[in-house]
């Protein structure tokens, strides 16, 4: 319906107002149904109308759900550009709700790791405390509490999770199993090992009643970190276990399974057992092709462990699959160059040079 | 000038590998948020 519209026959403000309805009406089906079917010339004209007909109020709905489209897309850019724009429009009208949209630039910036970002956006809702349903203030502490925690301040992680668990006063239990996993992730950094596994074992408890096979494996691998600094191999076995146990139920749409492969990865790689460390690794990998981190994973284990073979192998994949910008990040491509040179792999090292002369020039065209 | 290469080469990759050495993981929860919530007002 979108696509039909004539925008140049737009005369009246009621008319212009349908429209507007009609694409917020669009926007929320899109994202409901998962089919997000559209262009960037439909939304200049949009945005084209709602800044003629002067429509604060609904641009401020209709930037955040183009947020809120773009994040179930996984372009995080545009999500944040709407998010923005949302909150931009908020500031003109008398809204006092703007703690939502706030709350999604807050999630945004924990998910691109701008940790103070995050903490400086959520400082703006703390004057709005009074509008904020208790509830809700529990979320905004959790983020900040999450954010805190990733800037290694976590003992003021703490204080954010306690005041997020005072708020929760209607039992939501999805909600404080996150601050609950949190809280002993915080004790575990802190080396209060004995409070960590109390807090596990309160999440545990309410696990046992739900089929969130990730979170108990993801719980289980943090257990081991305890018994890694105590050195009770025996401990680190029987988790090991139960978390390889609960693999094969875990679906492959898990927030948490990457990191589950690529933590499976380490401990194996501290027991020595280096072809489980690649097992996992190369199955995150299958999974998450394009995934930075994974390939930066699997590139370090296999220089550790000089595998040539291997790299080279990945290398090829990289620029067979017109993933070569991947090379750009973490230092790879002069961790791969300086391996080939170590080796006496002239040729290797000048085709990899000129690849990546070539993919320079390449990008250099197109902007 | 092939072993001042080789030299440099592994000192390289020793001091690349030791900022990005493989460490653990914590796995931590992931950030609350619910993209149903909107206020549509006229």
């Amino acid at each position: 319906m979108i696509r039909k519209i004539n925008y140049l026959a737009i005369e009246k403000k009621e008319d212009a107002k349908r429209v507007v309805d009609i694409w917020i009406s669009e926007l929320k089906n899109m994202i409901k149904t998962g089919s997000y079917n559209i262009s960037d010339v439909n939304i200049n004209n949009l945005e084209k109308l709602l800044m003629e007909w002067k429509f604060f109020n609904k641009k401020v709905i209709i930037y955040e759900l183009l947020g809120d489209l773009y994040s179930e897309i996984g372009d995080i850019n545009r999500e944040y550009t709407y998010y923005l724009k949302s909150l931009e429009n908020y500031f003109i009208t008398n809204r006092n709700d703007s703690y939502v949209i706030i709350n999604k630039i807050v999630v945004n910036s924990i998910k691109t790791e701008k940790y103070d970002q995050a903490i400086n956006f959520s400082n703006l809702i703390v004057p709005l405390s009074k509008d904020i349903p208790k509830e809700y203030k529990g979320k905004v502490c959790y983020n900040r509490a999450l954010s805190f925690k990733k800037l290694e301040k976590y003992e003021r992680a703490l204080k954010e999770i306690n005041l997020a668990e005072s708020y929760a006063y209607e039992i939501d239990y999805d909600e404080m199993k996150k601050f609950l996993m949190l809280k002993a992730n915080c004790y575990i950094k802190l080396h209060r090992y004995f409070d960590a596994l109390e807090t596990y074992r309160q999440v545990l408890w309410i696990l046992e009643y739900m089929n969130n096979y990730d979170e108990k494996c993801a719980i289980y691998l943090n257990i081991i970190d305890i018994y890694k600094d105590k050195g009770d191999k025996e401990k680190i076995s029987e988790y090991i276990n139960k978390a390889v146990n609960l693999l094969p139920n875990i679906s492959k749409e898990s927030y948490y399974l990457k990191y589950i492969y690529l933590e499976l990865g380490y401990i194996y790689k501290y027991l020595k057992k280096y072809n489980l460390t690649e097992k996992y690794f190369k199955k995150a990998f299958e999974i998450y092709p394009n995934d930075i981190e994974v390939i930066s994973k699997l590139l370090d284990f296999y220089l550790e462990v000089n595998n040539d073979k291997e790299i080279f192998t990945l290398s090829e994949n990289l620029f067979n699959s017109k993933k070569e910008d991947i090379l750009n990040e973490n230092q790879n491509f002069n961790k791969i160059l300086s391996l080939y040179l170590e080796n006496d792999y002239i040729k290797e090292s000048k085709d990899l040079l000129n690849k990546m002369i070539k993919g320079d020039r390449m990008n250099e065209k197109n902007n | 000038m092939k072993k001042i290469i080789r030299i440099l080469s592994t000192i390289t990759i020793i001091a690349l590998l030791s900022i990005s050495i493989l460490t653990p993981l914590q796995l931590d929860p992931p950030p609350l948020k619910n993209i149903t919530e909107h206020n549509i007002i006229d």
